[in-house]
């Protein structure tokens, strides 16, 4: 798996949540090249090769990072704001996934760069509708810049 | 004298021509025979008339004394009636005396001449009745010091022509006596010259002296002849000149009463106007010619006819006195226009010609009583207010009641003290100062503290002002006080409260401040609650919501997965499972949103409703997909509101309509709107089930329902959001029911709502 391109970076730190969404991904087969953070600094880690992942092999970034905002550690909004205003990571497209339907936190995620804002439905048969679309969309049909995450 | 001692030679002559004649007789019976007794006899008679025709003028002299003093009497009465001049008076009572005089002279002279007796005898009855109204008259005169009425002027002529002709017949019968004697003076004068012509020398001689005494005689009885009719002349030009002053006076005496200030009104006995003087003329309004003749009473107000009837009789019997006057005071008299006026009045009765005559003598004192009176109340007025007038030594010399109440002082007390001393006054500033001021403007003003009789002080507004005598020099100081005691307290009270107020206010002011810091205090406090609200909802929303998500994908799968090898029963629970979780993830999305639009502040912009019902019909499309529904969506305004509020609006009013008209084959759903009074009304209208209006108070109330749970679900707060969306607009939300007969949902917007767009109707239906 760690050999394959990751496509999806998945940063989610409740285990429940963590595991509908794997289900939920799974069961339209998107769930091969997941990595799963399970807090900000584990996310930001992995994306700029810091810590645990400073070692990791250069390759392409994720296609879509799904990002729960809150978080252990470094909150969602932070980990957002630095991929957002690095160059290098600018351009991966960001989807957050939250329970939140705070008009503040969808202002100030749109406001920092989110490419999606999507509230995880209490009704599971909505959410894997909701998880399943935004995977369609951010990885089968959304045109990226070539060079994305090319280093 | 030198008359009586010519009368002693004359006798002696007269004897001396006794003796001759005796010779010259004794010598002519010689001569002549019997001439000389005849001359004896002449001689005889000659004396005899001598005696007669003296005593004759005598009498007629004393007649016309008579007269002429009374005469004078009369002018000097009507005189001193008319002027009341003292001197007139003092000859009329002198000559009043002389007259009495006279006639006892008169009388004396008569002697025994029953003839003359006789000539004489009505004379004192008729000079007691000519004196009678002269008298009167002056003593009228002196009585009232006015000018007494005409009729007695009148009067006091009239006795007095039968004693002038008895007066008259006295001196033309004497005259008569000596006429007499003067024929027979002529006759022996005849006699003499023929004796003398037949006798001898020395009877010529006696004869002469004889005829020499005889001429003296005749001289003599010349002189008096001459002296009688000299005074007689004197005496006719005296009653001209008499009768031309009584004219004068009379026409004098009318003149008088015609301008006599005075009314003046004579009545006969039978109340009959006989006089009516220029004063009653204007006074009554009525010109003498008509007021003559006329009764009394036409000028008496009819009320007072018969009182005044009374008094009439009885003072014309108790009047009996000839003299009597009444005073008749303050009565009320008639104008000829109706109009009645106030007189004062006196009568007096007088008789002429045996008849009773009544002169009444009025004023009008309408305007003197008016004048009393109001000064008398005046008076009384001034009276009342505290006032004092003191003199220049500041010796109080006058006392108002209104200055003993103010003070207690009773003017017994206050008279004569020095002001100052009595008050124990306190002056304001020095007294000279105050005094000069005074006597240099004559006025002065200000307050003092005075001392009352029980010893409290008083503060007085007091008003001084300078009065001047006749001359212009200061006489005395008019004082004017009043206590102001109670309003220098009141204002010092209103001072005290003032600044009471003031510090009340600044008592206010810091307390304001303080709660002014308080309310910032609280509002920090608040705006803290708010974001620890704001934390908190965020919280449920988050932490709430995660574990309802868990309950339901979990129990998803766990029904999808190893659904088909779980009992029926298990797979039903499971189903429950998902159904309270939806449920409850259901309400507490609306308890987040209604929480939220009480946060949201309204932001309005130009919003076309059509549009917006329409994507809200399109949004609720999977929910009415297998149902008929009709929809009538007609013209909506074109309004300033906050887009995404009214969104939610819609979508729950709708939801609401297409809920209700569930048991409904064909539901029928309006959306419109009205205008009223200006302002734009939107409705939603279904045909489902409605309601019963005595519970529509609980319509818009969180966690209402009107309805069970198993006939229509719902969680009782989308129409409280509704509710608080249109009241944060400033507008006014209400409903409309019957049960089984639908609901019609009513809502304005409030003040900015703007006229309909004119796009409106360009909206396309859905």
């Amino acid at each position: 798996m760690s050999e394959q391109p990751i496509e999806i970076l998945l940063v989610e730190d409740n285990s429940e949540d963590l595991e509908l969404t794997l289900h939920a991904l799974r069961r339209e087969n998107l769930a091969n090249h997941i990595h799963i953070a399970r807090d900000g600094e584990e996310a930001l880690d992995y994306i700029f090769r810091n810590g645990a992942h400073a070692r990791r092999p250069a390759g392409p970034h994720p296609k879509l990072i799904l990002l729960d905002l809150k978080l252990p550690k470094i909150d969602g909004m932070e980990v957002l704001r630095r991929i957002k205003s690095d160059a290098q990571t600018r351009t991966i497209p960001v989807v957050i996934l939250t329970s939140s339907r705070e008009e503040r936190d969808l202002v100030s995620g749109y406001n920092l760069g989110a490419n999606s804002y999507i509230q995880k439905p209490v009704d599971f048969d909505q959410f894997r509708s909701t998880v399943k679309n935004a995977g369609f969309y951010w990885l089968l049909i959304n045109q990226l810049p070539s060079h994305n995450g090319e280093k | 004298m030198a008359y009586q001692a010519d009368s002693g030679v004359s006798k002696a002559w007269v004897r001396l021509a006794k003796l001759g004649s005796l010779a010259g007789i004794a010598w002519g019976l010689l001569v002549i025979g019997s001439g000389g007794l005849l001359i004896r006899k002449l001689v005889n008679q000659a004396d005899a008339d001598a005696h007669f025709v003296a005593r004759a003028q005598a009498m007629s002299a004393a007649a016309e004394t008579v007269e002429t003093h009374f005469l004078d009497m009369e002018a000097a009465a009507n005189s001193f009636a008319a002027t009341g001049d003292a001197g007139f008076l003092q000859t009329f009572s002198r000559l009043r005396l002389a007259v009495g005089v006279d006639l006892n002279r008169l009388r004396s002279l008569a002697g025994e001449d029953a003839q003359r007796l006789q000539r004489q005898q009505p004379l004192g009855e008729q000079v007691d009745a000519s004196l009678e109204p002269f008298d009167r008259l002056v003593a009228e005169r002196q009585r009232t010091r006015r000018v007494p009425r005409a009729a007695l002027f009148k009067e006091a002529g009239r006795r007095v022509d039968a004693m002038q002709a008895t007066l008259r017949d006295i001196e033309a019968a004497e005259q008569k006596l000596i006429d007499a004697h003067d024929a027979q003076r002529d006759a022996a004068r005849r006699w003499t010259k023929s004796l003398t012509r037949s006798g001898t020398l020395a009877g010529l001689a006696l004869v002469m002296i004889a005829g020499l005494l005889t001429h003296r005689q005749f001289i003599r009885n010349f002189r008096v002849d001459r002296l009688v009719q000299a005074r007689f002349a004197g005496l006719k030009h005296r009653v001209e000149e008499d009768t031309f002053r009584l004219q004068q006076s009379q026409q004098q005496l009318e003149n008088i009463i015609g301008s006599a200030m005075d009314g003046i009104i004579t009545v006969d006995e039978e109340q009959r106007i006989v006089l009516f003087n220029a004063s009653a003329e204007e006074m009554f309004g009525c010109d003498a010619a008509h007021a003559l003749g006329q009764p009394l009473e036409h000028f008496i107000p009819p009320r007072f006819r018969e009182n005044h009837a009374a008094h009439v009789q009885q003072f014309g019997q108790t009047g009996a006195t000839k003299r009597s006057m009444g005073a008749l005071g303050s009565l009320w008299a008639l104008r000829s226009d109706g109009r009645e006026f106030q007189i004062e009045a006196s009568i007096s009765q007088t008789t002429a010609a045996g008849k009773k005559l009544f002169t009444v003598i009025l004023r009008n004192v309408t305007d003197r009583l008016q004048a009393e009176r109001s000064l008398r109340e005046q008076a009384q007025l001034l009276d009342l207010a505290p006032v004092l007038v003191r003199d220049l030594e500041n010796r109080i010399v006058l006392w108002t009641r209104g200055a003993e109440e103010l003070y207690g002082i009773p003017a017994s007390q206050a008279m004569g003290k020095i002001s100052h001393e009595l008050f124990a006054t306190r002056f304001p500033r020095p007294l000279g100062e105050i005094e000069k001021e005074l006597m240099e403007t004559g006025r002065w003003s200000g307050e003092l503290l005075h001392r009352k009789a029980d010893g409290s002080t008083i503060t007085v507004a007091s008003v001084w002002v300078l009065d001047h005598d006749a001359q212009g020099k200061p006489a005395r100081i008019l004082v004017a006080s009043s206590d102001i005691t109670e309003r220098k307290r009141a204002e010092e009270r209103l001072a005290a409260q003032a600044e009471a107020l003031l510090a009340d206010k600044r008592e206010i002011r810091k307390l304001n401040d303080e709660l002014e810091q308080r309310v910032q205090q609280r509002t920090a406090q608040l705006e803290a609650a708010n974001k620890e609200l704001e934390a908190f909802t965020y919280s449920v929303s988050h932490d709430l919501r995660a574990p309802l998500r868990h309950i339901s994908g979990f129990s998803k799968i766990l029904t999808e997965e190893f659904g088909p090898r779980l009992p029926r029963e298990a797979q039903r629970h499971l189903e429950r499972i998902q159904d309270g979780t939806r449920r409850m993830g259901q309400l507490v999305d609306e308890l987040l949103n209604l929480a939220r639009v009480g946060r949201h502040s309204v932001a309005r912009q130009g919003t076309e409703l059509s549009a917006l019902v329409e994507e809200v019909v399109t949004l609720l499309k999977p929910e009415f997909a297998e149902r008929r529904v009709e929809w009538q969506i007609g013209k909506l305004p074109y309004v300033e509101c906050d887009a995404v509020l009214m969104r939610q609006v819609f979508q729950n009013l709708l939801a609401n309509a297409l809920k209700f008209t569930r048991p409904r084959p064909q539901a029928v759903i309006e959306i419109g709107h009205r205008q009223e009074n200006g302002d734009a009304t939107v409705y939603v209208r279904d045909n489902g089930v409605g309601f019963n209006m005595k519970y529509v108070d609980k319509l818009f109330g969180v966690f209402q329902r009107l309805h069970r749970a198993e006939d229509f679900e719902g969680t009782g707060i989308g129409l409280a959001t509704v509710q608080r969306i249109i009241q944060k607009h400033g507008g006014r939300v209400w409903a409309e029911a019957e049960p089984d007969k639908g609901a019609t949902f009513f809502f304005t917007l409030g003040e900015a709502e703007p006229a309909v767009n004119v796009n409106a109707g360009a909206a396309g239906e859905p």
